[in-house]
């Protein structure tokens, strides 16, 4: 495995907005993690990344192990090294990653000056090539221009090539397309596809967007307040979703084949961080709750399939 | 069913410039006619400043055409005294894209729910009951009332919203992007709430949405706009005639791995509003264009039954194929 999680919690003071996290991905391999918002997604890759002191949070249980290393307790000087080297985040908003200032193109040349070290002259032709095979049209004209003249879809694409400009082997995307339209979505999505095909990195693609899960994944971690309820094959997921929360979800998306007035909603809504129930965190909106939901947490339990789902109901079945 | 809005070539430009500057017109909505019927779900789907929040304040009268009418049940808005118009306001109400935005944040929910009776100067029975019947109507609990805006989540902020646009009883609701920036689990109990009260209060519905999936599940009809035109004009089911409605088609995920497919991909750049060309204005984009297209503006053809499309070479009407190749 190129990157393992196991049982990783999250903590900020009292607080543990992720817990029980276990999930993996391999190389050549596009892991989806979807969830609603507040779910622990963003938080899980900034662990990835070693940033959470930046934000005042720390791992407080759990392993990382990238390439059979584990990064937790990992030195800051040694995590640097990996950050925008072998292991690459896209974010949401391409403005975060790039610098308003500075022309596109040695903003790209940066990651691979500092991590491959290359000149000045080989850095630029590595920029442009890589522009090139993001289909940037014309990479010479737009190497020279700044962030504002590009549009949302560009500079999206920008920041893609920013990322693999250190040769990352594994990159992790946390919603790279939520602010874009559709068909540059589908733009985008279908150039990270093409990514992992062709360089066989790993991909963690961090969606909501179940439609993108479905299209572009090859296996899913389904997360809820914080937890990892079920990890499967995206077939599986799709046809015989096993958790209760996973099957209300895919319920959830419009589809042209649905009849009028069917499309069902999850009763209530996600609890607070502060007012998380006890035992399993779905009991109060699921309809399968037993007793038992309402006191015993249910655990990821993992087979060697690399499956798993956490809910007391589903596993007994 | 009889037509509630009927749209003639609705156009509205805006200028910036002046004195020193050349004077620069953008074309926000060009030459938009359609009509609705009592009772429909209308959709309007298009990429982001395509003008389509621009046709929903014109389709309400906030602000005034360049060009073209539109008739409210029979009645030409632009004929209308400002009385008989604040009081024709009544029947017609929007759903913002933002719930964020739409509530200002300093009235309490109970404040929020009567500012359209006092707009309007209408003074409701009793305010208390008004207040509690207009929260359970939307699936909220009456202990709300006494809520900040801020104390909501977004879903909740967003059925205030809708029980403040019901507020007056309308016969017309315009909803742009009411689901936009909600998660789908709520996104689907905002639907299914629509859904009913649509029902239960006789409502027709504008609904702007970027979500084709969504328009195509919620709507009966769709009109389709591309830079402030309607490129199509569809029943939800049909497949599309235009290239355009075709490649929106292909960019949407479905939530199913045995319907994969490959992308088309779009080449070029949406062109900006200042400088149309003159011809159609997808011809850079577009895989079909000839230079037919490049010269001349298509308009509006008849496809179908309930179907018209505005292209010089429109794709048949073939069912829709689905390819079993995948992305990968
Ligand atoms: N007051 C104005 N002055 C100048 N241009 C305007 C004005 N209002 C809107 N526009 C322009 O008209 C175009 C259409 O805008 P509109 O808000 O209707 O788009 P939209 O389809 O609702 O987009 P979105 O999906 O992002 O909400 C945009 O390019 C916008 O910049
Ligand atoms: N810096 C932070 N300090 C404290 N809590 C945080 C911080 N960032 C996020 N959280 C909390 O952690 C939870 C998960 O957040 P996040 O990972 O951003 O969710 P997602 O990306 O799935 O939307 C949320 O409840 C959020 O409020
Ligand atoms: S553990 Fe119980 S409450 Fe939780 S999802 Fe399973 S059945 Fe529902
Ligand atoms: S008119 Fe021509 S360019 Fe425009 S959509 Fe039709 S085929 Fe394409
Ligand atoms: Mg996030
Ligand atoms: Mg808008």
């Amino acid at each position: 495995m190129l990157l393992d999680l196991e049982m990783l919690r999250i903590r900020f003071g009292a607080f543990s907005p992720v817990d029980q996290v276990t999930l993996s991905v391999d190389r050549g391999e596009i892991l989806g993690i979807v969830g609603e918002s507040g779910s622990g997604k963003s938080l899980t890759a900034t662990a990835i990344m070693g940033l959470l002191p930046r934000i005042g949070g720390q791992i407080a249980a759990g392993n990382i192990r990238f390439d059979g290393t584990d990064l937790v307790g990992m030195p800051e000087r040694q995590l640097r090294r990996l950050r925008g080297g072998r292991i690459a985040l896209i974010t949401q908003n391409p403005m975060t990653s790039l610098d308003s200032m500075m022309r596109i193109g040695p903003q790209i040349d940066q990651a691979a000056r500092l991590h491959l070290g290359l000149s000045r002259s080989a850095a630029r032709a590595r920029s442009l090539e890589l522009m090139a095979d993001l289909r940037i049209p014309d990479p010479a004209s737009v190497y020279d221009l700044f962030p504002h003249q590009l549009s949302g879809g560009m500079k999206q694409r920008i920041v893609i090539a920013m990322a693999l400009a250190g040769d990352p082997e594994l990159l992790i995307a946390d919603e790279p397309t939520t602010a874009l339209d559709v068909t540059v979505q589908a733009q985008i999505v279908q150039i990270l596809v093409d990514l992992v095909r062709q360089r066989g990195l790993g991909l963690i693609l961090i969606t909501h967007d179940m439609g993108v899960v479905a299209q572009a994944c090859d296996r899913v971690a389904v997360m809820y307040c914080g937890r990892v309820v079920e990890l499967a094959q995206v077939d599986a997921l799709f046809e015989h979703p096993r958790h209760p929360y996973t099957q209300a979800l895919i319920r959830c998306i419009p589809r042209h084949d649905m009849a009028k007035g069917t499309m069902s909603a999850i009763p209530g809504v996600v609890p607070s961080a502060a007012a998380q129930p006890p035992g399993c965190r779905f009991n109060p909106r699921c309809a399968l709750v037993a007793d038992r939901c309402r006191v015993e947490t249910p655990e990821l339990r993992v087979g060697t399939s690399g499956n798993g789902v956490a809910c007391h109901v589903a596993e007994a079945a | 069913m009889s037509d509630l809005l009927t749209v003639n070539g609705l156009s509205r430009r805006f200028s910036d410039g002046g004195l020193f500057r050349k004077r620069k017109v953008f074309h926000a909505v060009s030459d938009v006619s359609f009509t609705l019927k009592r009772g429909q779900i209308l959709g309007v789907v298009g990429e982001s400043g395509c003008g389509k929040s621009t046709l929903a304040r014109l389709v309400l009268r906030l602000i005034n055409p360049s060009a073209g009418q539109v008739q409210f049940d029979g009645v030409d808005m632009a004929s209308l005294s400002r009385t008989d118009m604040r009081r024709l306001r009544q029947r017609m109400q929007l759903v913002f894209q933002d719930p964020y935005s739409a509530i200002d944040p300093r009235y309490s929910i109970r404040d929020a729910l009567l500012e359209p009776y006092r707009v309007q100067g209408v003074k409701p029975k009793s305010t208390d009951d008004t207040v509690s019947s207009l929260l359970d109507m939307v699936g909220l609990n009456g202990s709300l009332a006494a809520s900040y805006p801020h104390q909501l989540s977004g879903g909740q902020k967003q059925r205030v919203g809708i029980a403040r646009a019901l507020a007056l009883n309308p016969s017309l609701v315009v909803l742009d992007e009411p689901t936009a920036s909600l998660d789908v689990s709520v996104q689907a109990q905002i639907v299914s709430l629509l859904e009913r009260l649509r029902q239960e209060l006789g409502l027709t519905y504008l609904f702007i949405s970027h979500d084709l999936g969504l328009v195509r599940y919620f709507c009966d009809q769709i009109l389709v706009m591309y830079l402030g035109r309607i490129v199509e004009v569809l029943p939800s089911d049909a497949a599309p005639a235009h290239p355009y409605t075709r490649a929106l088609l292909d960019s949407t995920f479905e939530p199913d791995p045995k319907r994969r497919r490959s992308i088309t991909r779009l080449g070029g750049e949406i062109p900006s509003g200042y400088d149309l060309p003159p011809g159609c204005a997808f011809a850079n984009r577009c895989p079909r264009v000839t230079d037919l297209c490049r010269r001349v503006l298509p308009t509006l053809t008849t496809q179908g039954s309930g179907h018209q499309a505005a292209c010089h070479h429109p794709l048949a009407a073939v069912p829709e194929v689905v390819e079993q190749r995948s992305v990968a």
